[in-house]
């Protein structure tokens, strides 16, 4: 990366337009440690990280069409934790990096930009990180080709945009849009501020819930939130007009082959129809298996990955002065993109780490970015044996949650809740 | 830890109620933690500190203006231009200007600050007629000017600043262009701005080669 650019992968040049002090596009990946965490020790963990993450360590530049990256040479900052969630990257605070590592008690976070990368990716960086901080601790752990090691060097495929990659220009599809039920709710004073509820519970117990429905873990509790959403707006006669429509990120490695560390996954939007009444779970789920096989099949997703890079080569916006584009995105993002969704769940699956690494490590969590019109959104990773389901909203009610979990208990998960907001 | 006997769930966070339902938990604080630590209160000592640097600077020269040249009010546009680049340091630090401060933010309010001034100066009747030929190349000069500073001062990489000083530079030599053109009378200000905005050029050109090539590869997207 030494003084060269990088161009923006196809999804991140969307974040820049969009981002605003209330919709940050900032999301966190954190690692809860089982010892208190030295922050001499992460400092050089991250500083040592450098070369091997060479697309983390950017900067983001504006071009005359497009913003590009940049290598940011200036210093790292590590600091503590100071009660803020995903708020907007300080450019000057942070140097011009598009991340922050902090640290609180026993916890290691690290929040990015949206630009810089997916989940996995972020995950992969922590991961790398925690492994080489554990490392400088004195631990010896083998990394078992399961996570990043500062003495691996970058490899092109880590850095390549595989959007463009699988761009064939054939069979494009937009993705459907309707309009759907929102969330209402009193929103709290602040914009930035935040509420989040996370979920732990262990894995096995999560699975056989699922399983009882004879459904995947993504669909069960993909089910769970909209029959959530429903009695959380049981009094409000547009649950009864409007569809729920819930958007589920599919992480576009699985289905493809790719080892990118940048932003690789698409989205796809299951609706459920109408309900007059509450469904029970296995007809909401039947319902999402056809959303499933429909949205997330292999070639539908190839067709969005189409209609989205298409959009970036059509000549119009490609030679369109950046201060436009940028304008033109942010308006219709604020205009339309939001009123076709009434929640998310972003399920990142299983976190396989080092056999040496799992024991010193009590969970890894993710909190999802908030955007403006979607008061509620939900994320769920597992690690070491157990899964943390992650709740962020910007509004006070927390009625979604409260049914979401109390229906994990009446399948007989065992639930253990945290949260910001205390009372 | 806490258990809420409505919801079901075990609470880790110490609290007295609930956090899906806000009822009374039951059981003791054992086991409990804080999960985050409480928001900071905004510092808004930060914000007085610099105002009170700002004001003091701009009354020292409002005081300097009014004690030895009170016939020329130099000392409005240059309050004017202080106060300014603090409000874009402040609304880059609050991320409203999105990705850094860029050439237009100094050139061209800069440019307007001046032509203001030209019409206070010239009792408020449209007395343009120096601006083309003093006040274009003055503002352009000014603009190399600072960001140089900005550069040598600041610890900032030489790419950080390549684009705007090249483009700077590029506009320092429109001045003259008019004046061969005849579209304005030929000053010593035009020259000046000519003779340091291409020694600005022939500065990046044979300093930053690479890195100029690297920046305008980057800056129109050209690999």
């Amino acid at each position: 990366m030494e003084n060269t650019w990088l161009k923006l992968d196809n999804a991140a040049k969307l974040y820049p337009a969009k981002v605003r002090a209330d919709d940050t596009c900032v999301y966190r990946v954190y690692a809860s440690l089982k010892e208190a965490v030295q922050p001499e020790l992460l400092y050089r963990s991250v500083c040592d990280l450098k070369p091997r993450f060479p697309t983390f360590y950017v900067k983001l530049r504006n071009g005359f069409f497009w913003n590009h990256y940049e290598p940011n040479e200036q210093d790292l900052i590590v600091s503590r934790e100071n009660g803020d969630i995903c708020a907007l990257m300080d450019g000057h605070g942070n140097h011009g990096y598009l991340f922050a590592v902090r640290y609180d008690q026993r916890r290691i976070s690290l929040e990015a930009f949206h630009a810089l990368g997916d989940g996995y990716a972020a995950l992969q960086f922590l991961n790398a990180l925690v492994y080489r901080y554990l490392t400088l601790a004195g631990h010896r752990i083998d990394p078992m080709n399961r996570v990043a090691t500062v003495d691996q060097r970058p490899s092109a495929a880590e850095m390549e945009d595989s959007y463009t990659r699988y761009y064939t220009g054939a069979q494009k599809r937009a993705a459907d849009a309707c309009l759907a039920y929102q969330i209402r709710g009193t929103a709290f004073l602040s914009p930035a501020e935040c509420g989040v509820v996370h979920g732990r519970m262990e894995t096995p117990r999560l699975l056989d819930a699922a399983h009882r429905y004879r459904t995947t873990i993504t669909k069960y509790l993909t089910a769970l939130l909209v029959q959530s959403i429903w009695l959380a707006g049981a009094e409000n006669p547009e649950v009864r007009r409007l569809p729920i429509c819930i958007n589920v990120p599919v992480d576009m490695r699985k289905r493809l082959p790719s080892q990118t560390l940048r932003n690789f996954s698409l989205f796809f939007t299951a609706r459920i129809s109408v309900m007059d009444s509450l469904l029970p779970m296995p007809e909401i789920i039947a319902c999402l298996d056809r959303e499933f096989e429909t949205n997330a099949d292999i070639e539908a997703l190839r067709r969005l990955l189409n209609a989205n890079v298409s959009v970036e080569k059509n000549p119009l916006i490609t030679w369109m002065p950046l201060a436009v584009k940028q304008i033109m995105i942010g308006a219709v993002a604020a205009a339309i993109s939001n009123r076709h969704l009434t929640s998310s769940l972003s399920n990142l699956g299983e976190l396989v780490l080092p056999d040496g690494m799992a024991p010193l490590i009590d969970h890894y969590g993710v909190i999802p970015p908030l955007g403006t019109d979607i008061p509620v959104i939900a994320t769920a990773l597992s690690s070491c044996g157990q899964t943390e389901i992650t709740f962020v909203r910007k509004i006070i009610e927390t009625d979604v949650e409260r049914f979401f979990f109390k229906g994990l208990v009446r399948d007989g998960v065992e639930v253990t809740l945290t949260t910001n907001r205390p009372e | 830890m806490y258990q809420c006997n409505q919801c079901g769930v075990t609470v880790k966070t110490a609290a007295t109620r609930c956090p899906l339902c806000h009822g009374l938990l039951d059981g003791g604080p054992a086991g409990t933690e804080r999960s985050y630590p409480t928001c900071s209160p905004r510092k808004t000592r930060r914000f007085w500190t610099e105002f009170g640097v700002i004001a003091a600077i701009m009354g020292f020269h409002v005081l300097l203006n009014l004690f030895v040249s009170p016939q020329v009010l130099w000392s409005i546009p240059f309050c004017a231009t202080v106060a300014y680049s603090w409000l874009l340091v402040a609304l880059d630090r609050k991320g409203v200007l999105r990705h850094g401060i860029t050439w237009t933010y100094h050139l061209l309010p800069i440019t307007a600050l001046l032509m203001l001034y030209n019409l206070y100066t010239n009792g408020g009747g449209p007395a343009l007629s120096w601006f083309p030929t003093y006040g274009i190349a003055f503002c352009i000069a000014l603009s190399l000017l600072i960001n140089y500073g900005w550069f040598f001062l600041s610890r900032r990489s030489a790419l950080d600043v390549l684009p705007s000083q090249l483009i700077i530079s590029i506009a320092g030599l429109i001045p003259v262009l008019l004046v061969v053109l005849r579209v304005i009378a030929f000053t010593w200000a035009c020259v000046g701005t000519a003779v340091l905005s291409v020694a600005t050029l022939l500065f990046i050109l044979l300093a930053y080669r690479t890195k100029t090539r690297t920046m305008l590869q980057s800056y129109f997207h050209v690999l």
